[in-house]
């Protein structure tokens, strides 16, 4: 093969594009230490790639592999079509013909992210100069979108960017498109960014970390990419002998000392590639949140920070035993938990500061614990299984009455209701103290003027509207406003509407 | 965005509205609608005409919107308030739902009471003990109050 292949979309493309916004900066990294920098336009061939970093590190482009996220780069391949951005680091390896020639049987055979090529590689153009190298760069786009609140610019970009059919895309068969859309699959919250941004699937050696590391097979699902991958592979190092591959997601940014667990993937932000309707706005958006339910119900990014805003409000958020605070699809499916609760960053800081309060409160209750009663406090404590009723907080130490919840006192609980009881006795209730006694005593009766007790939980609620019928925001037990008891038949046929 | 959503519903419910049905913004509250749901032919409302209030709460579609009739009517899931006992418009309302399925849902009540699960007791005996009284009496409330 000649080694100056230029495609033939490479060049033609060449023609009539603006090459100031065309070239990207590559780095080809060979070890640790030693990488260089490549300008080259994402629409010429890797072949192409590989004779331009042949001549600065003077070695022969023939010896040298290129391996981007455990595959390699095939010669005939644009470099658009792996969705090379400006910043990317390739890693290059040299290997005896034998070796290559093993790697490239074994990946023929599994047939796993083999592009066609699109051009003719014996058809060779000598003008195989820099400028050649230049194409249009609308990846590059994708890489600069999406600012934290995935604003509109940056929805534009993706847009712009998902929707552009390249000569390559048309050409190849779909296991081109299917990469190119694969690209901005993932999503991550990133904390040096502060913000969703799209991701990168990487991968380096589990053994040794040499980021020149091929792969049996791509990756098909999450479990592929998790750290109990089935997924084995090679590393080229020379003494590495690891098989296992260790994936991980980057933000799309290039950040100056990138290092691992920067990134949070948010697993139910996809791209929109069915154009599936917004269950709630009915809005086909660029970006949406698809919940793991059965039917796969989608909510464009903007509702489901409503949604997460208005449960959150209400505390209809659950405790589930492995995603943490969370939330079910909007359409009550079953299973449908959000299973990473970084996706509630949508809702914005400050809600998001509240909601992990309120999930730690939540966790604090359920497991036995009680919340110190003291104004602005809150701290979650978890009072000792004996005698004493004496619970002192170790933040503002405020000493609380473990039965009763307010200051603490000596004398039955019993004793100190009498400051709340004028109000409360016709409203039933009779058996608890105000949870915080401290305050002064009108804003205690003001509370107990206004609210009803659940009967199972006994948190004291308040009813805002509509009929008698009350469901617990807390534990979910249906009662009656009226009866102050768990929600009958008789309830509703009596006294439903009041 | 519950304003959005809303509007959809307008638009669509214009291009395709459910069969003796017809709904619409009271006004230009667009939170706050009416509409009128034609009695259906096989039950004692046939000939009637029977107004709704719907009222769209600021979190739709994430809440159910408020249903009532407005127009008086013998039924044992709705009471002299006009109240619905409609799962869907409580615990099982989901945001995939729409004004004009919710209408359509509430012609179904019309044609097929849920005596099982009543609001008004004494009107659901008599729809399971004396079916003709109560398709008798339900006729003569929708002759009544509504034509």
């Amino acid at each position: 093969m000649a080694s100056n292949t230029v495609s033939n979309h490479g060049l033609a493309a060449t023609l009539d594009c603006d090459r100031h916004e065309n070239t990207i900066c590559l780095f080809i990294r060979f070890t640790a230490h030693t990488s260089y920098a490549v300008d080259v336009s994402v629409d010429v061939s890797v072949r192409d790639l590989k004779v331009a970093v042949a001549e600065k590190a003077g070695l022969s482009a023939d010896s040298i592999n290129l391996v981007l996220a455990g595959q390699k780069l095939q010669d005939t391949d644009l470099l658009k079509s792996y969705g090379i951005g400006s910043h990317t680091v390739l890693h290059a390896f040299c290997l005896t013909d034998q070796r290559a020639a093993t790697g490239d049987a074994r990946r023929s055979d599994t047939g796993v992210k083999t592009l066609h090529p699109v051009s003719d590689p014996s058809a060779t153009n000598g003008r195989r100069e820099r400028k050649d190298l230049e194409i249009t760069d609308d990846l590059h786009n994708l890489h600069g979108g999406l600012d934290s609140e995935l604003g509109n610019r940056g929805q534009h970009n993706l847009e712009r960017s998902t929707g552009d059919s390249t000569p390559q895309t048309r050409h190849s068969p779909n296991n081109a498109l299917n990469r190119l859309q694969g690209y901005y699959r993932f999503f991550v919250y990133c904390k040096l960014c502060d913000g969703i941004r799209p991701a990168k699937l990487r991968l380096v050696c589990a053994g040794c970390g040499n980021g020149a590391f091929l792969v049996d097979r791509g990756p098909a699902n999450w479990d592929d990419i998790s750290t109990s991958t089935t997924i084995s592979g090679q590393c080229t190092s020379k003494q590495c002998q690891c098989t296992q591959p260790k994936f991980y997601l980057r933000c799309c940014e290039r950040h100056e000392g990138d290092v691992d667990g920067t990134a949070v993937v948010l697993k139910h932000i996809n791209t929109n590639r069915r154009r599936v309707e917004c269950i709630a706005c009915g809005d086909i958006a660029s970006h949406v949140l698809i919940f793991p339910c059965g039917p796969g119900h989608v909510t464009c990014l903007n509702c489901f920070r409503q949604y997460s805003s208005v449960c959150l409000n209400e505390r209809r958020f659950t405790e589930h035993e492995r995603h943490g605070y969370t939330l079910p699809c909007p359409a009550g499916c079953q299973d449908s938990y959000i299973e990473e609760t970084h996706h509630f960053l949508l809702m914005g800081k400050e809600n998001y500061e509240r909601y992990k309060n309120f999930g730690a409160e939540e966790f604090v209750l359920q497991n036995g614990g009680v919340l110190c009663p003291a104004p602005g406090c809150g701290m979650g404590l978890f009072p000792e299984d004996d005698e004493t009723r004496l619970v002192k907080c170790g933040e503002c130490q405020f000493e609380s009455c473990k039965d009763c919840r307010a200051e603490y006192h000596t004398g039955s609980c019993g004793q100190m209701e009498h400051l709340a009881s004028s109000h409360a006795i016709d409203m039933g209730i009779t058996d608890e103290m105000a949870e915080r006694a401290c305050w002064e005593q009108q804003s205690l009766s003001l509370i107990e003027e206004t609210t009803k007790q659940c009967p199972n939980c006994q948190i004291k609620t308040e009813r805002s509207g509509g009929c008698m019928h009350m469901v617990c925001s807390r534990c979910e037990c249906e009662w009656c406003w009226i009866c102050v008891q768990p929600w009958t038949r008789d309830c509703m046929a009596q006294h439903w509407f009041g | 965005m519950a304003q959005k959503r809303i509007k959809k519903e307008l638009v669509d419910f214009g291009k395709d509205p459910p069969t003796n049905c017809s709904a619409g913004p009271v006004g230009d509250d667009l939170f706050h609608w009416q509409a009128t749901i034609m009695g259906p032919t096989d039950s004692p409302y046939y000939r009637g005409v029977f107004f709704l209030t719907i009222n769209f709460p600021t979190d739709y579609p994430f809440k159910p919107p408020k249903v009532a009739f407005t127009t008086r009517i013998y039924h044992p899931n709705i009471n002299n308030n006009g109240s619905i006992c409609l799962d869907i418009l409580r615990g099982q309302w989901s945001p995939a739902l729409t004004i004009s399925k919710v209408l359509l849902s509430i012609c179904s009540l019309l044609t097929d009471p849920n005596p099982d699960d009543p609001l008004v007791p004494e009107i659901a005996r008599l729809y399971k003990q004396d079916r003709e009284k109560y398709f008798k009496v339900a006729k003569e409330w929708t002759e009544k109050y509504a034509q």
